[in-house]
């Protein structure tokens, strides 16, 4: 059975995130989502889950709102590019933001996240993309559990 | 002797600084002239006299008792320089002894002069013979006036001199700078009247030079004149005791620093606080006799409150504009959170529609298909259309602003550019747009300016954006850029045939939003010349055009110049770092 990817979304605004989540469903996504709105949330949550120990051990995409209360997005970014365990480090980060100008965008791109959302996007955008790095984990995880065998 | 005429003639200056020299060392500079000038003339008329002398007289002048004196240059001299001299109050001593002096003076110039032995002393014969003709002629002429005559001479020079010495003593108390003399041990000697008001509020003219009380006027020999009103004495007193506030200049004074250029005591004086620019200056005594240091002020109090006020009023200007700028930034950037949700959520709304749709379409029940069908299918998506494009233009307004708020609060980095490459840059970006709208782009070599080089690389876009956009669809479309350097400036060209501008609307087209054509079919915000016209005040440049409605447009713009070569060295540099970025008009 193939394990499914959970969604984390780290969105502070309410109304951000309900479009978000009516968006993905509506477009045929069913993964389970999971929201923050900060993000020091995502990477306790992130420690809770590996600490439980188990084999099971989720693949994650992230989809990641710059600007957050205490702790920006650009440091959560940071600080999962730097985690030694690779399914934190490898994980799939989508920037979601109303920036932008040119040198933010390199900035996430040099810090290592994997695809940059401009709000507002349309639908078709963002459930396109996050379907794209679903695939991905899929072929991934199909590799895996190949080689495994 | 021609040549000793000439050596006279050719170191006046060497002769000034002798005669002076002895002069001090005899004590005789304490009667004498203070400007250099004066010995200047002294120097001048006895050379003049001695050199006439030596043209008209081939050999030594010798003389004897039966001469008639009077009849040659040099004893003509003699005989005007007894009259000047006795009337003045010179005693003949004075007079003859430092008329040694010169002669010496004279001699010592002969052996700085490297001649043979024998022409050395032909030269000093000559010239004791000369001296000794105008001492003779001086001496008669002294000797010659009886006694009244006399007095009736220095009566009169002394009435003059009295005169002289009013008027400059009137001039000093008249002007309106205030001015202290000082000694040698910071101790007021005279201040005029304009001082004297800083610290007496009914200050009495001439009244500190008038004092009976006053010591001997160090400044002029003789005793001090005992007439006026009495007013205060200053004289004698330190002048940090009555103008404490002078405490800097008194500092430099006293250090040997040359006077600052602007330097500025605030004063608590007699009518309020008042600000002062302060100079000092020694005396110009050549004699060395008046050693007294000069302060003058001068009263900058309106001027100072002018200039504060100007500043503190930029200050404002500044803050206020800081403000506006973030308001801006913060107003356009807020506004876009709201605005997302407007146009996601129409999104959505217009998905739902389609839904409902469907499900009545299924059903059987005709009145409820006819009477909510329109609704759903119809109208409301309509609505949400509207609801859509208001968000959008919303967005694309807001975008402008950021761009043009961005413009006046990032990071300038000036420096030499090759405009060559930058177009390059820009129409290989264009490449796509230029091929499918069939334009054919020319360009000529440009020169090099100085400028930011990401902010000119967004004029230079624009410019061509909108050339592109308002385009003649009639014709095939040439837009040609040209430049051109002028003795400070590099001058631009972007020339279109496009529709044209008219003369009406010329005026406008730099203001934010303003739009040619608000319902035509050009997309665009109207900010891309407002763009271009605060980078080009960021830059020191400037932008105006030319155009005709129907035939097209020139714009020009103007930056600051720059060598070809610098901006080559410059590139040189950059390649590797920088990325090719360019900017979308809006």
């Amino acid at each position: 059975m193939m394990k499914q990817m959970t969604i984390l979304i780290a969105e502070d605004d309410d109304c951000h995130y309900q479009l978000a989540v009516r968006y993905l469903r509506r477009g045929g996504i069913s993964n389970k989502i999971v929201r923050f709105n900060n993000g020091q949330d995502v990477l306790d949550y992130l420690d809770k889950q590996l600490s439980r120990d188990t084999d099971e051990v989720l693949p994650y995409i992230l989809l990641l709102d710059i600007k957050m209360p205490r702790v920006s997005g650009i440091e959560i970014l940071q600080r999962i590019r730097s985690d030694e365990k690779p399914v934190i480090k490898d994980m799939s980060v989508i920037i979601l933001t109303s920036s932008d100008n040119p040198h933010d965008v390199k900035y996430c791109y040099n810090l290592g996240c994997n695809a940059y959302v401009l709000k507002s996007f349309e639908r078709e955008e963002l459930v396109d993309t996050v379907n794209w790095f679903l695939s991905r984990s899929a072929q991934e995880a199909n590799c895996n559990s190949r080689q495994a065998v | 002797m021609d040549d000793l005429a000439s050596l006279i003639e050719r170191n006046e200056n060497w002769l000034i600084k002798r005669i002076l020299h002895y002069a001090k060392e005899r004590g005789y500079t304490k009667y004498t002239s203070t400007l250099e000038e004066a010995w200047r003339l002294s120097i001048s008329g006895l050379s003049a006299s001695l050199i006439a002398g030596i043209k008209q007289f081939k050999s030594p002048p010798d003389f004897g008792p039966d001469d008639d004196l009077g009849n040659d240059p040099l004893t003509s001299f003699g005989m005007l320089s007894a009259q000047r001299h006795r009337r003045r109050g010179v005693t003949l001593a004075m007079f003859l002894g430092l008329m040694k002096y010169y002669r010496q003076s004279y001699m010592d110039l002969l052996y700085t002069d490297s001649v043979p032995r024998e022409e050395l002393d032909k030269r000093s014969h000559f010239l004791h013979r000369c001296f000794d003709r105008i001492e003779l002629a001086f001496c008669q002429e002294w000797a010659g006036k009886n006694k009244d005559a006399v007095i009736r001479e220095l009566q009169t020079a002394s009435r003059f001199m009295t005169n002289e010495k009013n008027a400059y003593l009137t001039v000093f108390e008249s002007l309106s700078d205030p001015v202290i003399m000082l000694n040698a041990q910071d101790e007021i000697i005279n201040l005029n009247n304009a001082a004297a008001r800083l610290i007496d509020h009914q200050p009495v003219p001439g009244a500190h030079y008038y004092h009976p009380e006053k010591m001997e006027n160090p400044v002029s020999p003789g005793p001090s004149v005992m007439t006026g009103k009495v007013g205060k004495l200053y004289a004698g007193k330190s002048v940090l005791e009555l103008f404490p506030w002078l405490s800097d200049v008194m500092t430099n004074i006293r250090n040997e620093l040359p006077s600052e250029d602007r330097l500025e005591c605030q004063a608590a004086v007699e009518g309020g606080e008042r600000f002062f620019e302060v100079r000092h200056s020694a005396m110009l005594d050549v004699s060395e006799k008046f050693t007294a240091t000069i302060i003058t002020l001068r009263d900058i109090t309106s001027h100072k409150r002018a200039r504060d006020d100007r500043e503190q009023f930029l200050r404002t200007m500044s803050k206020k504009n800081k403000e506006l700028q973030s308001i801006v930034y913060v107003a356009s950037h807020d506004l876009r959170s709201p605005l997302v949700n407007i146009h996601g959520f129409s999104a959505i709304l217009d998905e739902d529609c389609r839904l409902l749709y469907q499900s009545i379409a299924n059903s059987d029940d005709a009145e409820l298909i006819e009477k909510i069908g329109p609704l759903i299918h119809e109208s409301i998506p309509k609505s949400l259309h509207f609801i859509r494009a208001g968000t959008i233009k919303m967005q694309s307004i807001l975008d402008g602003l950021l761009q043009v708020s961005r413009i006046g609060t990032v990071k300038i980095h000036i420096e030499p550019l090759d405009v060559n490459e930058i177009l390059g840059d820009i129409l290989d970006a264009m490449n796509f747009q230029i091929q499918q709208q069939e334009i054919e782009i020319t360009c000529d070599t440009l020169p090099a300016c100085r400028g930011d080089r990401e902010q000119i690389n967004q004029v230079l876009s624009n410019l061509i954006d909108n050339a592109m956009k308002y385009r003649d669809l009639r014709r095939p479309g040439h837009i040609h850029i040209s430049g051109w350097a002028e003795i400070d400036q590099s001058i631009y060209c972007v020339e279109d045939n496009g529709i044209g501008i008219p003369a009406r609307c010329q005026e406008r087209i730099f203001e934010m939003f303003h739009r040619l054509d608000p319902n035509g079919p050009v997309r665009g915000e109207g900010l891309g010349l407002s763009i271009i016209s605060r980078i080009l005040d960021r830059n020191h440049g400037r932008i105006w055009l030319e155009s005709r409605e129907g035939i097209g447009s020139k714009f020009f713009v103007a930056l600051p110049y720059c060598r070809h070569e610098q901006a080559r060295e410059s590139v040189q540099e950059d390649r590797g770092s920088k990325g090719k970025a360019t900017v979308k008009a809006v």
